[in-house]
């Protein structure tokens, strides 16, 4: 009885010490970076401690993309040291809300990762409402279906649009060729006539030509029924 | 010439073959049934089932009966928070063709997301839902971060 009270003690001794949580993060879960423009870079801190009784070493960090960098100065951590890591987003490509994860690989310590999620709001300069075109559910029967983009000006010159093309055939777009003051909006006004049922997906192409030369996208969503 | 010619022939089909293998072993490789479904079966049919929504037609179906969520995006993504009500599935279970979600009645609205709103995996994902005999498949534009943008609930598990 007694020599099992101690083979139990001996154990649940043992589990604790190999479970004591060694890498602790200071900093929430999600770090917020708060909100940047196009085209900037923000930094932030993911900080954390050993909170363990040993000596923590950092393997490596992995980010879940190319618009992430991180720098640690060092990788090994006594005991109730603090560390922190920086992080370097770049906005280059993005617009709207992004997340990114950050993942530290625990060499010495445990756990052996942990995760920590970026979060940026990337303030578009040029903005286009709404983000697709819906024209699904939109009976054959039907001559012509109108719908509406509004483009915003949120730079502070002039936004040349120099071309606004489409891969749908039978989609007019009026107009396709003006000058936006900044932050004024343009609305422009789509007419698809349905030729066939099913799907007829495709997109809007929008050209601009100062104060930078950008082409952007819109999806255009169209379902026709009976 | 004639056997060089087969050979180059039997290398092509043996390497078919292994793409084709290493296809279903790998985690993130795609089912043998949605293969056959791309290749024999064509596209066309479950190409016209999925509806692409916006966020604001989400939130006004949330919690609705007869509306399931889907949320495919990592387990730890969804762990940390996700759409109130959702349901987290395996990407690469859908994609295989198993996964709780197929035990769900055939005749619920399944709105599906994921992180940015990869609209590439929308006919991948339409396919194998398609196939089990599901009709209603909705799709959130911009996926979970447009949710976020939004300044919209989460919920975490």
């Amino acid at each position: 009885m007694g020599l099992r009270l101690i083979f139990l003690l001996t154990l649940a001794g043992l589990i604790s010490t190999s479970l004591s949580q060694e890498f602790k993060l200071l900093s929430p879960v999600i770090l917020d970076l708060g909100a940047i423009k196009e085209d900037s870079v923000v930094s932030g801190q993911i900080r954390f401690t050993n909170s363990g009784d040993k000596p923590l070493k950092i393997g490596r960090i992995q980010t879940s993309c190319g618009c992430t960098a991180t720098q640690l100065d060092k990788l090994i951590y006594q005991p109730n040291e603090e560390g922190s890591i920086e992080v370097r987003f770049n906005s280059k490509g993005y617009s709207g809300l992004v997340r990114k994860t950050v993942t530290i690989f625990i060499e010495e310590g445990t756990p052996s990762s942990a995760r920590v999620t970026l979060q940026v709001v990337v303030k578009p300069q040029l903005e286009i409402n709404p983000a697709f075109v819906d024209m699904q559910d939109i009976p054959f029967k039907d001559s012509s279906v109108k719908r509406t983009l509004v483009i915003t000006n949120n730079y502070d010159q002039n936004l040349v649009v120099d071309k606004i093309t489409t891969n749908i055939k039978t989609l007019t777009i009026k107009p396709t060729q003006f000058v936006l003051k900044p932050g004024s909006s343009q609305t422009l006004d789509l007419k698809y006539q349905p030729v066939s049922e099913g799907r007829n997906d495709g997109y809007i192409e929008i050209e601009f030509k100062k104060p930078v030369e950008k082409m952007k996208r819109v999806p255009v969503f169209i379902k026709v029924i009976q | 010439m004639k056997s060089s010619i087969l050979r180059l022939l039997i290398i092509i089909l043996i390497s078919l073959i292994l793409g084709i293998i290493v296809n279903q072993w790998h985690p993130r490789g795609i089912g043998i049934k949605n293969l056959l479904g791309t290749f024999i079966l064509g596209s066309k049919k479950t190409e016209t089932m999925v509806y692409i929504i916006p966020v604001d037609s989400v939130f006004t179906v949330l919690n609705k009966p007869g509306v399931t969520i889907l949320d495919i995006r990592s387990l730890d993504d969804y762990q940390l928070d996700h759409i109130p009500g959702a349901i987290h599935v395996s990407r690469s279970d859908l994609l295989k063709g198993s996964g709780n979600a197929f035990s769900l009645p055939k005749d619920k609205k399944l709105i599906i997301y994921d992180q940015e709103g990869d609209m590439t995996q929308v006919k991948l994902i339409a396919q194998a839902f398609g196939r089990e005999g599901f009709q209603h498949i909705f799709w959130l534009f911009g996926g979970y971060v447009s949710w976020l943008e939004k300044g919209m609930d989460t919920e975490s598990r």
